[in-house]
């Protein structure tokens, strides 16, 4: 099934196009938890809940007629894997790392991504499977790492190059700089997260189309090894990282559009109040940088990643 | 005031050597939130004005010896860490402002336990750090009234693992345990000019680290504003002002570490290591010059510049 939030962080369930309201079903003690906390306490809960869940039909509401939120607005941790693609080369598979990204930096799906007034050398989008924990644990095999999975959605790490160390607060993390949803498809929907199709087209144009089957360390290692440094919890978020093939800028007055197979279509909105312009398209400078680290270990250096500069 | 927690996740305040619990006290709009939510919503309102714990302070205690502090703030909304941030002594150039995040999950309670990992650092470090503890939460704030925006101070040890990866992944600081924080949350009005705030650090009795916050190139109010324009700021984030390398060193397992910071109080860790892994015990002096330098130049810490590796490593 699919299920998300919508206007006042109120649970829903998606059936194409329409979508089902679920606060009666999930019941007082939940709806009374802080609006931005109530997807946590649903996952926590939801094998109790799911047979209500699943026999509910109202009320309903047209998807288009209300505003969907991310599906969980404030995680615990949000945990993006660096790379984790082999982007088409025949090469080892290179060690498994993550990074912090602030849930602060959470937007909900059709909202505005604002650039920051920084000096980037450009502003990339990362359009990314994520995976969301069902069932917490610390130090969890990989054997059995697929039963902590309680679903899939969709984010874009957008990503401004050449300020920082490249995973800092000025670099990830700025406010809107996390597009989140439109929703969670759970588990039993997605019986193999190595089989969707990803892309990210902006204004209709394709930039990123690549498989999860390229996947360098597969879902159930990455729920393993992040769970060997910190103890997971319902509801945090763990990010699979990106196929940098296809990256491009993103300017103001753009849209980009992720999709994920299974999950769905989310659009956001992109605000510049600099007004900066940069090439329109594909900018294949970070994804040869890529594949040159994985075929000679060379580091991208991000004065040659990021060739396209502003041209205004 | 002194603000902290006993139990679990009960909010107190501390006077003298007396802990006196105050869960009956602030009020549902407080205990009523998530247990992770209790101590950032009383945060926000003691420093809105919204609620006063003056009247509880004439209440009756324990003490402080019998009903250990937890962390003051369990489950912080984050934690902000500024880079490069100290002068290490030297006539220094100050770079960019530099922040990046640790997990809250990371953060251990007073007296507690940090669990050095099973992965292959090359050493595991100290770094004691001042928390800026935010209370009233904002985007885009000016420096000039960035500390209406604090809450208190109180102490942090920054926890890191060397030499995995290139320094930025949760390998490195944000391993269940790696930040001790604590023992409670002092109000800005006790403490005056933060800059004359003096943190001492100390391996099993012996001085490591010993620094003023009047050595750090950003100030806090331009840490705030800084973070502030990217991020919006919340009652319980917290904000590490940032590490002088010129004191630091191994931590190992046996290890108990003491960090003091003047006028606010004394916060203890204890290390273990399940793999008994040994280093050398003291500064890593490779390291304090690497800083020293990277300052003189005005450049990033290159961690690659560690001077100690493990005594007892297996040959491979």
């Amino acid at each position: 099934m699919k299920i998300g939030l919508y206007d006042t962080f109120l649970p829903a369930l998606i059936r194409d196009e329409v979508l089902v309201d679920l606060s009666d079903v999930v019941g007082a003690t939940i709806m009374n938890e802080l609006p931005e906390d109530r997807m946590l306490a649903i996952i926590a809960q939801f094998d109790a809940l799911r047979p209500a869940i699943e026999a509910c039909t109202g009320p309903t509401h047209a998807l288009s007629l209300v505003q969907l939120r991310a599906p969980v607005p404030s995680p615990n941790k949000m945990l993006f894997a660096q790379g984790n693609y082999f982007e088409g080369t025949d090469t080892p598979a290179l060690p498994l790392n993550m990074f912090v990204k602030l849930p602060s930096s959470i937007l909900d799906p059709g909202g505005t991504v604002q650039l920051t007034s920084d000096d980037a050398f450009i502003f990339q989008h990362e359009a990314e499977l994520a995976v969301i924990i069902g069932k917490g644990g610390k130090a969890i095999p990989v054997e059995s790492a697929m039963e902590h999975v309680f679903g899939y959605s969709s984010v874009i790490d957008v990503s401004a190059r050449g300020l920082g160390r490249g995973l800092d607060l000025i670099d990830k993390s700025a406010d809107t700089f996390c597009p989140f949803g439109p929703w969670i498809t759970t588990a039993d929907e997605i019986s193999d997260p190595q089989k969707l199709r990803v892309r990210l087209s902006v204004d209709g144009a394709p930039r990123q189309d690549y498989n999860t089957d390229d996947m360098e360390h597969s879902v159930p290692e990455l729920i393993s090894w992040a769970s060997q440094i910190l103890t997971l919890e319902p509801g945090d978020v763990i990010a699979c990282g990106t196929n940098h093939q296809g990256l491009g800028p993103l300017q103001g007055g753009e849209t980009a559009t992720i999709e994920i197979e299974k999950i769905g279509p989310m659009s956001v909105q992109i605000q510049d109040p600099l007004n900066r312009r940069w090439p329109v398209g594909v900018d294949p400078g970070i994804g040869r940088a890529v594949i040159k680290m994985r075929t000679t270990g060379a580091l991208p250096d991000p004065a040659t990643a990021f060739p396209t500069r502003r041209i205004a | 005031m002194r603000v902290t927690t006993i139990g679990s996740c009960q909010p107190a305040i501390v006077a003298g050597d007396q802990v006196i619990d105050v869960s009956d006290f602030v009020g549902e709009a407080i205990m009523g939130v998530a247990p992770r939510r209790r101590m950032p919503a009383l945060i926000g309102a003691l420093n809105s004005g919204g609620l006063n714990l003056e009247p509880a302070l004439s209440r009756a205690g324990v003490p402080l010896l019998q009903s250990p502090p937890g962390a003051p703030l369990e489950r912080p909304g984050k934690i902000l860490v500024a880079l490069s941030n100290f002068g290490e002594g030297v006539d220094a150039v100050a770079g960019p402002i530099s922040i990046a995040m640790k997990l809250p999950s990371s953060v251990l309670e007073p007296d507690g336990t940090v669990i050095l990992p099973d992965v292959k650092a090359v050493v595991f470090h100290h770094e004691a750090q001042l928390a800026v503890v935010i209370g009233t939460g904002g985007k885009n704030i000016p420096a000039s009234r960035a500390m209406d925006h604090v809450f208190g101070f109180t102490c942090a040890i920054n926890i890191n693992a060397r030499g995995l990866g290139f320094g930025m992944g949760i390998n490195t600081d944000s391993f269940d345990t790696f930040t001790p924080l604590g023992p409670w949350i002092v109000s800005r009005d006790e403490i005056g000019d933060v800059t004359a705030l003096r943190l001492t650090l100390h391996v099993n009795g012996e001085l490591r680290e010993d620094f003023r916050i009047s050595e750090a190139l950003h100030p806090v109010p331009d840490l705030i504003s800084f973070a502030s324009r990217l991020s919006t700021l919340e009652p319980g984030d917290v904000i590490l002002t940032g590490a002088c390398y010129r004191g630091v060193g191994p931590v190992q397992g046996g290890d108990a570490l003491a960090l003091t910071i003047e006028g606010i109080g004394q916060l203890n860790a204890r290390v273990h290591d399940p793999l008994t892994r040994r280093w050398p015990c003291g500064v890593d002096a490779g390291l304090a010059e690497a800083a020293r330098q990277a300052r003189r130049d005005g450049t990033p810490i290159p961690f690659g510049a560690v001077s100690v590796s493990q005594l007892n490593q297996e040959s491979e």
